[in-house]
């Protein structure tokens, strides 16, 4: 059963690469152009992983990250935060609170994908 | 102010010593008149011996006995004048007249300045002195002539030892004229009138004229050394006492009027004024020139000192900060200099800081902005490098990498745009409307609880570089959307225009809480910013060199209900290229 993620991204570019690139993984993606589009989005769908930019205009990620949390329907999936003000070594991490994990947009999305991989199934990461 | 006190003080202390001075001087003057009286009465002594030593002498001389022993001898009038001439030649004392008496007192000789004088009198005085065989000294009055007399009697020793013999009486005379009241004068400082009956014979007077009102004036007649009679003669007030002047027999023969005037007190007087005229000239001249120094000393280092502050104040630390005054002042000069140059450094390392931190931040705002379009490309390029990927992800692919090339190069013309201070405006014709519209389309996306109102008139249509232009409205739309997305239970922007004389006034309207005051003033700065996380701070100052290249005004008011941003851009006459500042 693929991996289900919502990629929330207010740049367009960015966010049809990344879907492609994790499609190509296996990954089922579906895309959203900001925070709002997000959480409309998840009035339908339940992915398991949400992958998010930080930097947004109007509902930012950690602002994202902490409506999901809050609301108990929504609150077990995995959140992941992309944000280009790290540098791709880790340095630079902001806080992410709420958030699972945060990673540099910068990173190859093998590395993503298998942050993605790992938080949706841990088992099978431990078998590895 | 000083001046007029101190002038109010002189004027006072004036009054005040004119009064005590003028009284004591009054009081000197009757001190002084009651001490003329001997020196009055010693220069008639002094006359008197004058003309009894040259009577005394004549009447000793052998001649005049030989003559006067002579009864014809006696007679010969050539003789005794030669004899007369002989002896007065031998003195240098005035005398005017000289009257030979026989013992019963009748004249038998009279010469008066050495010429004959016929005198038909009986001197009474002259018979006494015979029998009394004594000098007598008195005034007489000949031919209406006062002369001053004395009278000598010329002894023959007999042969007794006892007894001497009269043989004739001599007087030696000194009339009393302009000169002897000359005398007097130059003895006792006050002029000197002398009255014969109702006229004045002699005087002292430069103008006797001027004392013709009180010949027969009883006051001035009667007045006594103790109690003088206060006179205005010749417009000068003066003071006048009145002797006798009494003949042989005790009879009065005129009067000796001596006038002291006050015009000295009035000089006393005249002279303090001037004094004091001076004084408070100097004093007048000496708190000027005291304000003057001050001013020099202190006021002008003080205003110079405040001109430094100020210019300080307005943040120039290069201008350097004389030091002209010494002391404390100077002191303060110096130490306000330093502070001014440690002021410099400090505002010098802050800019260089401050710059520092600008080119620090622009740099990352760049790297992060950079940063997606950048992943998009490599990934994208990742992607199509593989296998089994279909013609419309490719085709995906491909649009993103191009989408993102074309945004990295918007930013990077954008940066240079900014930091060039340049626009190559690409100037075509657009309807405001659509414009906002496209603007307010993505804005929507992002901030789907924000209300949008817009309210353009559909007719407005601007020559612009619409791409520039666009990206300015983003940039005001974003600011307020951003203003508004934490808060505020009903957020709202309204977007309105209206066409204003040949400009187009846009307003972007929010209900937030508007801009800090303290970032008012700076709003268009590039780095002023107190918008999203990690904006760059760049938006608005780039909406404002973008508006001024197309001609136009870009500013902020503050309104009760938020913040109002407003862009001003001419219908008409549009620059190409126009300059950034």
């Amino acid at each position: 059963m693929p991996i289900k993620v919502l990629l929330v991204d207010d740049d367009e570019s960015f966010r049809a690469v990344t879907a492609i690139a994790l499609e190509s993984e296996g990954c089922e993606v579906q895309e959203a152009a900001s925070g709002y589009a997000a959480l409309e989005a998840l009035q339908i769908a339940q992915p398991d992983v949400i992958v998010s930019d930080l930097d947004m205009p109007g509902l930012n990620g950690l602002e994202l990250c902490h409506r999901i949390r809050s609301n108990p329907n929504l609150a077990q999936i995995h959140f992941v935060l992309l944000t280009a003000l790290i540098e791709p070594d880790g340095s630079g991490l902001p806080v992410v609170h709420e958030a699972d994990c945060c990673l540099s947009k910068q990173t190859h999305f093998r590395n993503l994908y298998q942050q993605i991989k790992s938080l949706a199934f841990p088992a099978h990461q431990n078998l590895q | 102010m000083s001046a007029l006190l101190s002038t109010a003080i002189l004027l006072i202390a004036a009054w005040v010593i004119n009064v005590v001075v003028v009284r004591q001087a009054r009081q000197q003057v009757q001190v002084e008149i009651e001490t003329l009286l001997p020196i009055y009465n010693a220069v008639w002594e002094e006359n008197a011996r004058s003309l009894a030593a040259i009577g005394t002498t004549m009447a000793n001389s052998p001649i005049a006995k030989v003559v006067f022993g002579n009864e014809r001898a006696a007679q010969d009038k050539a003789t005794i004048h030669e004899m007369v001439a002989d002896l007065t030649s031998e003195t240098t004392a005035q005398v005017d007249l000289v009257v030979i008496t026989d013992g019963a007192g009748k004249v038998i000789f009279a010469e008066r300045n050495g010429a004959d004088y016929v005198l038909n009198e009986e001197l009474q005085a002259a018979r006494q002195t015979a029998h009394d065989q004594k000098q007598t000294p008195g005034f007489a009055l000949f031919g209406g002539r006062l002369y001053q007399l004395i009278l000598t009697p010329i002894l023959l020793q007999s042969g007794n030892d006892q007894y001497q013999n009269t043989l004739a009486v001599l007087g030696t005379g000194a009339e009393l004229n302009r000169n002897v009241a000359q005398t007097i004068k130059d003895r006792i400082h006050s002029d000197v009138v002398f009255l014969l009956a109702d006229r004045i014979y002699a005087s002292s007077l430069t103008s006797e004229s001027d004392f013709a009102p009180f010949v027969n004036a009883a006051a001035v007649q009667n007045a006594s050394v103790t109690r003088p009679s206060e006179i205005k003669i010749g417009g000068d007030e003066a003071l006048a006492f009145s002797r006798s002047l009494t003949g042989f027999g005790g009879e009065s023969l005129g009067r000796v009027v001596m006038i002291r005037s006050l015009e000295s007190i009035r000089r006393l007087f005249r002279l303090i004024s001037n004094l004091l005229l001076l004084l408070w000239t100097g004093s007048i001249a000496a708190a000027f020139l005291l304000s003057y120094l001050m001013a020099g000393r202190i006021v002008r280092p003080i205003e110079s000192l405040i001109q430094s502050a100020r210019v300080v104040g307005s943040g120039n630390y290069q201008e350097e900060i004389k030091v002209v005054a010494q002391g404390e002042l100077g002191e303060l000069a110096t130490a306000f200099d330093q502070m001014r140059r440690s002021l410099k450094q400090s505002q010098s390392e802050l800019l260089k800081r401050e710059r520092l931190a600008a080119i620090g931040q622009m740099a990352s705002s760049i790297v992060h902005d950079l940063r997606n379009p950048l992943a998009a490309i490599s990934t994208a390029a990742e992607m199509l490098n593989r296998d089994g990927l279909s013609l419309d992800r490719r085709k995906t692919l491909v649009e993103s990498q191009m989408r993102a090339s074309k945004r990295m190069q918007d930013m990077l013309r954008e940066l240079l745009d900014f930091t060039l201070g340049k626009y190559n405006l690409a100037l075509e014709h657009h309807r405001l409307a659509a414009l906002i519209e496209k603007a307010v389309r993505s804005l929507r996306a992002n901030y789907a609880t924000i209300n949008i109102e817009t309210d353009i008139p559909s007719e407005i249509v601007v020559t612009v570089d619409g791409e520039r232009i666009r990206r300015v409205f983003e940039n005001l739309l974003n600011n307020a959307a951003q203003a508004l997305s934490t808060q505020a239970p009903a957020p709202k922007i309204i977007v309105h225009a209206v066409v204003q004389n040949a400009t187009v006034r846009l307003d972007v309207i929010d209900n937030g809480t508007g801009v800090p005051d303290e970032i008012r003033e700076r709003l268009f700065e590039p780095f002023v910013s107190h918008g999203k996380l990690g904006g760059t701070g760049l938006g608005l100052a780039i909406a404002k060199s973008i508006v001024e290249a197309h001609g136009g005004t870009i500013g902020y008011e503050a309104i009760v209900t938020g913040a109002d941003f407003y862009v001003r851009l001419p219908l008409h006459n549009i620059p190409s290229n126009a300059p950034q500042n």
